[in-house]
């Protein structure tokens, strides 16, 4: 993932190098019939290797029915054409249309399922389809295939497989893909793709549905697999169930990875290096397997990411390794030094407060007799507790207490077994996270959620993408709205960026960043959901008493900008520093609640947590 | 245990000289550093997020090699041996979160750490270590046929360093055995530290939590930005002092 500096400045060069490219080839390969094949179908591979680049490389789903999805698209547009006599352009959007839909019904049972499961269920599905392509003679002309289909044409120009007039026709779709992948790829979409990936929690945790962000993506994928297998079939101009075989499946993924599983360019690379392989095997008398053997291998062993993966670490060792060196935390360090001084912090978080004051409506999370089990044991035992917003509710206990489980039974991420838990009256039991993160309660995580293939600004303004105006086609096709969104997020992530002292980081990858800025860019990015609570899931666990003391001022800035927080902690100075009012809870049980300083002094809540150090 | 009436207290254990310490072609992380660790005495090693703690950890435990420097163990070179050797030498790291195998057992857990023993030595090793163990952490014995991954975060930390104790550490490396624990365990497991080192076991901790670890060690080391930026008796490293090593 690039970021929007770099995005901006090589932005034109990246809109023209497809037409450019692929106007030279024509070109070149004008002369030749060879190369015009070999070019045309390159053309239409790259379309495919794009479609399964998609899906697995940037979603990282282990589509399996990816080729017969491929197959079904030249199948269906041939039969369209040949057999119905639709025109050439109807059968190929119905084609298109067609494996999209049937690519999205293929994930819609799996709503839930693990990433395993997922792919063995597309295998599955793969080969019933291929079973009832067999079968259906008449679609598929079965075992024999189908012979005579008629090339299309355009403006009564008839464009045949294997002559210039259908590269150029390869060609335009090729470009076509090209630049949609270039709008995915710089747009909200790539980054909740991205998400889904790395961490489909996350995506919950803003407010995106993961199961709909998946069927988005096989939509995708299954549509451009469609398009082109309704090309290779008006190509080759024969076709039969042979050509979609499994080792179809393995070329392509061979392609997929090789050229960089995940990157923009990967399927570009891919496609080049199969072809340069397969002429090398052709010149060294059809030693394919060893060639290929040969390639993978060192592929594998001397890059990881593909040829993409490879030409970018290498452009990075050439530009000096990085983006210059690694700035300080300045900003860290000036407000937390000032904290330190000037007790209750309240100038550093002054930037905070101003964005939204809004002291009249006070909002309630009510939680009552609350139970929850997990096989046998009770993690939460009938607990009844209240937050409302403007003020920092502490929740602590000892470790297994079950206060990370009461967090998740809000946040809808816990079953309970009994109970209710309100919102302004409305329930949210039975919920999805996202809905609830769209209800206005946003939560930070014991170990930071945060997609380390992202800078630290995308993954802020991933709040902002599935709450947005723009919708998922509009951020697909990243249109004029997807772009104004994206410029909008953009501002109020550095922004927000800059409040928690990372403005000089923000252009960094989070995979380098220590564990410390992580939780504060998790916090920044429930800043820009503009949550009405925000549970804070241990925010002080492996900070210095320093970077404590600054999230202790930020939750009090939070707690005046009328959000009400929910923290817990082990650390009695941060609970003490930041809370109103603290629940203790043990073995499931409430055992206290009230102002910190009477709770902590009672004797049964220093027996049961607290210690001698208390 | 064998090695627990050392009469040699205070003389250096571990060194370590000059170690710079990077990530591929990056800027090193850690500069120059240098600390010695005597014979049952205790280091801490404080600093900001990011100052270098745990990356130092790993390269004395054989987790990254380092571009320079040295690492003397007995005043013999051991830099750049692989972790496994080194738990042999005696150098035992406990890293950072509750690193526990979850679907064992905590006996299971337990006899993992003597793979590297033949059958004899082992069941002399446990029984050897087994009764310091269950006294360090009663509960543990309570939960010996319990899986691993069902116990608390407190236990599971009380495992992880059981574990490092079955494999008879000389050294003990410990990256925040307090992280994410709650004030009674962080007790317990801190008692359980000092009755190591009563057993002649010498430590270097790395804890985010300065005041906890200033409370058991005799010298407390700040990095800052990769490099020592104070050093001394816990007494003499206190506010604004400490805070000054810390951000300069």
């Amino acid at each position: 993932m690039n970021t929007l500096r770099t995005m901006l400045q090589g932005s034109t060069a990246r809109h023209l190098a497809a037409p450019v490219v692929l106007v030279l080839v024509g070109a070149i390969a004008s002369g030749n019939d060879y190369y015009l094949h070999l070019a045309t179908a390159a053309a239409i591979a790259y379309i495919l290797t794009v479609a399964f680049n998609l899906i697995y490389g940037y979603a990282g789903i282990f589509n399996l029915a990816i080729i017969i999805i491929y197959g079904l698209g030249g199948f269906t547009s041939v039969y369209l054409a040949t057999t119905l006599g639709a025109s050439f352009w109807l059968a190929l959007l119905a084609a298109v249309v067609i494996t999209s839909a049937l690519s999205v019904l293929v994930a819609l049972p799996s709503r839930r399922l693990g990433e395993l499961f997922l792919a063995i269920q597309t295998l599955a599905f793969a080969l019933a389809l291929g079973e009832v392509l067999l079968n259906w003679q008449t679609f598929s002309g079965g075992t024999i295939g189908i012979y005579s289909i008629s090339p299309p044409t355009l403006f009564g120009v008839e464009l045949v497989g294997g002559l210039p007039g259908y590269y150029w026709l390869a060609a335009v779709f090729a470009w076509m893909t090209y630049a949609l992948m270039l709008r995915i790829h710089m747009s909200g979409m790539g980054r909740m793709l991205t998400a889904l990936r790395e961490g489909p929690r996350v995506l919950a945790a803003v407010g995106v549905s993961p199961a709909t962000t998946r069927l988005v993506a096989f939509g995708l994928s299954g549509g451009l697999a469609g398009l082109a297998g309704a090309l290779y079939a008006h190509f080759q101009l024969v076709i039969d169930l042979d050509t979609f075989s499994f080792g179809r499946l393995v070329a392509l993924l061979l392609a997929t990875i090789l050229g960089g599983a995940g990157y923009f360019l990967g399927p570009l690379f891919g496609v080049l290096a199969i072809v340069a392989m397969d002429e090398l095997s052709l010149a060294t008398s059809q030693a394919q397997d060893l060639v290929y053997g040969i390639g993978i291998l060192v592929l594998v062993v001397a890059t990881r990411g593909g040829i993409a993966g490879g030409l970018s670490r290498l452009r990075a060792l050439v530009t000096g390794g990085r983006r210059g060196a690694e700035p300080e935390l300045t900003g860290t360090e000036l407000t937390a030094a000032d904290i330190v001084a000037a007790a209750p912090g309240a100038e550093a978080a002054a930037s905070i407060a101003e964005q939204i004051v809004d002291p009249g409506s006070r909002r309630r999370i009510v939680v009552s007799e609350v139970c929850v089990t997990f096989g046998g044991t009770k993690a939460v035992d009938g607990v009844s507790v209240e937050f409302s917003t403007g003020e920092v509710v502490g929740l602590i206990g000892p470790n297994g207490a079950g206060k990370t489980t009461l967090l998740n039974t809000i946040t809808g991420d816990a079953p309970t077994s009994g109970g209710t838990i309100a919102l302004d009256g409305e329930d949210l039991l039975g919920r999805r996270q996202q809905e609830v993160v769209r209800l206005g309660v946003g939560r930070t995580f014991q170990s930071p959620k945060i997609i380390p293939e992202l800078t630290l600004v995308e993954n802020v303004m991933l709040a902002a993408d599935g709450v947005g105006d723009a919708g998922w086609l509009q951020q697909t096709l990243h249109t004029p709205a997807s772009k104004r969104q994206d410029r909008r997020s953009h501002e109020r992530a550095m922004s927000l960026l800059a409040d928690v002292g990372l403005a000089g980081r923000a252009d960094h990858r989070a995979s380098d960043q220590p564990y410390g800025v992580l939780r504060l860019v998790e916090i920044a990015r429930n800043l820009m959901l503009d949550p009405a609570f925000l549970l804070l899931d241990e925010p002080g666990a492996g900070l210095t008493e320093f970077e404590r003391a600054e999230i202790a001022a930020t939750v009090q800035a939070m707690s005046r900008r009328n959000i009400g927080v929910v923290l817990v902690d082990h650390n009695m100075s941060l609970i003490n520093a930041a809370c109103d009012r603290i629940y203790v809870l043990d073995t499931g049980r409430l055992i206290a609640e009230g102002p910190p300083g009477e709770v902590l002094a009672q004797q049964h809540v220093i027996s049961a947590y607290l210690g001698v150090s208390g | 245990m064998t090695e627990s009436t050392s009469p040699d207290r205070g003389a250096p254990l571990l060194e370590i000289r000059k170690l710079t310490v990077g990530y591929g072609r990056r800027e090193p992380i850690l500069r120059d550093v240098d600390m010695v660790l005597p014979v049952g005495g205790v280091l801490g090693l404080v600093g900001m997020n990011g100052a270098g703690k745990t990356t130092l950890m790993r390269a004395v435990s054989g987790g990254v090699r380092p571009r320079s420097g040295h690492v003397l163990l007995d005043g013999e070179d051991v830099t750049g041996l692989t972790t496994a050797r080194l738990a042999r030498r005696g150098l035992v790291i406990l890293p950072e979160g509750h690193r526990v195998l979850r679907p064992l057992t905590v006996d299971e857990n337990l006899q993992i750490a003597t793979m590297g023993l033949r059958r004899n030595a082992v069941r002399r090793r446990i029984g050897a270590v087994s009764e310091l163990v269950y006294d360090l952490f009663p509960i543990l014995r309570d939960r010996r046929d319990q899986l691993a991954g069902l116990l608390s975060g407190g236990e599971q930390q009380m495992l992880s360093l059981a574990r490092a104790i079955v494999q008879s550490p000389r050294v003990l490396l410990l990256d925040e055995p307090s992280l994410g624990l709650a004030p009674l365990i962080v007790d317990r497991i801190y008692q359980a530290l000092s009755s190591l080192r009563e057993h002649g076991i010498s430590m270097l901790v790395v804890e985010q939590n300065s005041e906890r670890v200033a409370a058991s060690c005799e010298e407390l080391i700040v990095l800052r930005d990769g490099r020592v930026s104070a050093q001394g008796p816990p007494a003499e490293l206190q506010g604004k002092v400490l805070q000054t090593a810390y951000f300069g």
